[in-house]
């Protein structure tokens, strides 16, 4: 199979125009660490802040390598988005029903962004409470500058919805913060907007959480991105200057080339290859200026359709 | 059709299993039933039952393995293991099933049932299986988390863990039966039976020997993680295995909050290799791709490929 001219010529045109693309505006986001520890208590809603739940005592406080106490087994995903510390509070209502508040206070407004985007999916109904909410089932996650605000409750009852919601906005109320989502994430086309997942990621630890590529650390990108719709998933990964992104490009192929779980590789350019993995998903790879994309479909009759997206990646 | 099995059949059964005589006789006893113990011919490697009773589901995952009594001897002190790690939803041990199994080991002959743990009464209390313990007259121990309260253990055949710490107070048991639920994890995307012993293990091993230092989230971390918990299991043998597979999170794992899908089964079975692979399926994995999995059959702790072991499926 050979990548049509049409779209082989596009492709090189994109890559090489976005080469002369000047890295400032693609600079790539920084972790902007907290320099003042937040006041997390002065987050927690009182019982006068609620109309039906009221706290129940004590909170419970989780600074750095404390996180493991608190979530053990769960703590490492926090640590490679950028974990500085949590605030624990459970709510109680009249009947005995619970509902549980964790603050959390990332390294950065990026750290937070991630870990929200890592822990909600498109299934989520969004609220304007924070920068981004998401109420899935039982529960409800937002974020608020440096914050993740995760909320859950006992079932997916009218009840417990109406105290997440309350308990979410009061919380909100306190919260005098904003940041910016990751530039990164301006990468992606229009029209994957309403994908059903978008992530945003800090290390190979999400990155192979969304989909295993490799047993080893092949891609040591600076920062990602991964989304699916429909049949497909994309990631973009990207490195600290092009010139990174093209010898990272090449060392990739090497992996896909050496790898006993993937075949049919073909590379018909230089900066573009393919191969199928053990699942039979056809895997699409392009570098582009300072990142790598990935494209996976179920099929290789998708390669118009990928082609048109890595188009439409190189055009933004 | 039952029938006893001796102390030299008992002990030929362990070694063809591959298990380590480290932790002593009485726990190996608890791996393939003691001497004295009714051996009920096993319909099935692995029982997979659904049905909204989860308590029929249980018992009728139980009998198709070959029936309590072929794994609780008589007047046996049996120690059971559910997952109680949280108390959100999809992330612990149904205590409808845990209430099944006490009562099956209670009807078997048992003389103690009980749970050793070195999670706080926090975590017994908000899952509801404090109150089954104390409801079935079983004992609820828990365990200090200092290193005091566990014995430093031998892993002769360890690829990376060469000293394990395990609860002093498990070495008082007969029979070990475990009771994961199965789920997603962040690191390891799957969590069953191999994993769940980690609940046996003191929290500064599984800390300081498991996760790597600075809590490193590279491939290699990972892997390292997985292959202690191939380790650990090298040394603690479950007679048994029950998994909670009836709802449960397939995101955000192990501590949710995260999206819940309801596979509605009870899996039963004394291979633990066999009974993570099925699991891993309900989770839309392959055995194969998880690497505990994978890494506790190289180690011939059990079989991996489902084609190669006996899955009876019925509904109650």
């Amino acid at each position: 199979m050979r990548v049509s001219g049409r779209a082989g010529i596009l492709l090189a045109a994109g890559a090489a125009v976005l080469l002369l693309v000047s890295a400032q505006e693609r600079k790539p986001s920084d972790v902007r660490p907290i320099r003042e520890p937040l006041d997390l208590p002065s987050f927690l809603p009182s019982a006068a802040d609620l109309k039906a739940w009221k706290p129940k005592p004590p909170p419970q406080r989780f600074k750095g390598d404390d996180l493991f106490l608190y979530i053990d087994g769960g703590a490492e995903i926090f640590r490679e988005y950028g974990f500085a510390e949590v605030l624990v509070q459970d709510y109680e209502d009249s009947r005995g029903r619970t509902i549980t508040l964790e603050i959390f206070a990332m390294t950065g407004t990026e750290s937070a962004y991630g870990m929200f985007t890592f822990k909600t999916t498109a299934k989520g109904r969004p609220y304007a409470i924070g920068q981004e909410a998401r109420l899935e089932d039982y529960y409800l996650n937002f974020w608020k500058g440096p914050c993740l605000v995760t909320l859950t409750g006992f079932d997916a009852s009218r009840e417990c919805v109406d105290g997440l919601l309350e308990i979410a906005r009061a919380v909100n109320g306190k919260m005098q913060l904003k940041g910016s989502r990751p530039s990164l994430v301006d990468l992606l086309p229009k029209e994957w907007a309403a994908a059903s997942r978008i992530v945003y990621i800090r290390g190979p630890l999400a990155l192979s959480n969304i989909h295993a590529f490799f047993p080893q650390d092949v891609f040591l990108f600076k920062e990602g991105l991964a989304a699916e719709q429909d049949k497909f998933k994309i990631f973009i990964l990207r490195y600290g200057a092009p010139a990174e992104a093209r010898r990272r490009f090449q060392a990739v192929f090497e992996a896909f080339a050496k790898s006993p779980a993937y075949k049919d590789l073909k590379r018909p350019m230089e900066n573009y290859f393919e191969a199928t993995d053990g699942r039979g998903l056809r895997l699409y790879v392009q570098t582009f200026d300072d990142h790598i994309s990935l494209i996976l479909t179920p099929t290789v009759t998708d390669r118009e359709a990928v082609l048109a997206l890595f188009e439409s990646l190189s055009g933004r | 059709m039952a029938h006893p099995i001796g102390r030299r059949e008992f002990i030929s059964r362990s070694a063809k299993l591959g298990v380590s005589a480290v932790l002593g006789e009485r726990l190996l006893a608890g791996l393939a039933g003691g001497p004295g113990a009714a051996w009920a011919a096993p319909v099935a490697d692995v029982a997979v039952v659904s049905g909204g009773d989860l308590a029929a589901a249980t018992a009728k995952a139980v009998e198709l393995v070959g029936g309590m009594g072929s794994f609780v001897p008589k007047k046996a002190k049996v120690v059971l293991m559910p997952n109680v790690q949280s108390k959100n939803p999809g992330t612990f041990t149904k205590p409808e099933i845990l209430r099944a199994v006490i009562r099956m080991c209670r009807s078997a002959g048992a003389a103690e049932v009980a749970c050793l743990s070195y999670l706080g009464q926090a975590n017994w209390d908000g899952t509801g299986l404090a109150q089954v313990i104390k409801e079935e007259g079983a004992v609820l121990k828990l365990i200090p988390r200092d290193d005091a309260n566990f014995k430093p253990t031998p892993v002769p055949n360890g690829a990376a863990l060469k000293e394990a710490m395990v609860m002093n107070e498990f070495r008082a048991y007969d029979v070990f039966i475990n009771m994961p639920i199965t789920k997603d994890h962040a690191g390891t995307r799957f969590t069953g039976t191999l994993k769940n012993l980690m609940g046996l293990n003191a929290p500064s091993n599984n800390r300081g020997q498991f996760h790597k230092p600075n809590w490193q989230t590279d491939p290699a971390a990972i892997e390292h993680l997985e292959t202690c918990i191939v380790d650990l299991n090298t040394v603690i043998a479950p007679a048994l295995n029950i998994v909670d597979a009836t709802e449960i999170i397939r995101t955000n794992g192990p501590m949710g909050p995260g999206e819940l899908i309801k596979p509605g089964k009870v899996i039963a079975g004394a291979d633990r290799v066999a009974v993570d692979a099925y699991c891993a399926t309900v989770l839309g994995l392959k055995g194969e791709e998880v690497i505990q999995i994978r890494k506790a059959w190289e180690r011939k702790l059990g079989e991996m490929d489902l084609k190669k072991v006996k899955v009876v499926e019925t509904k109650v």
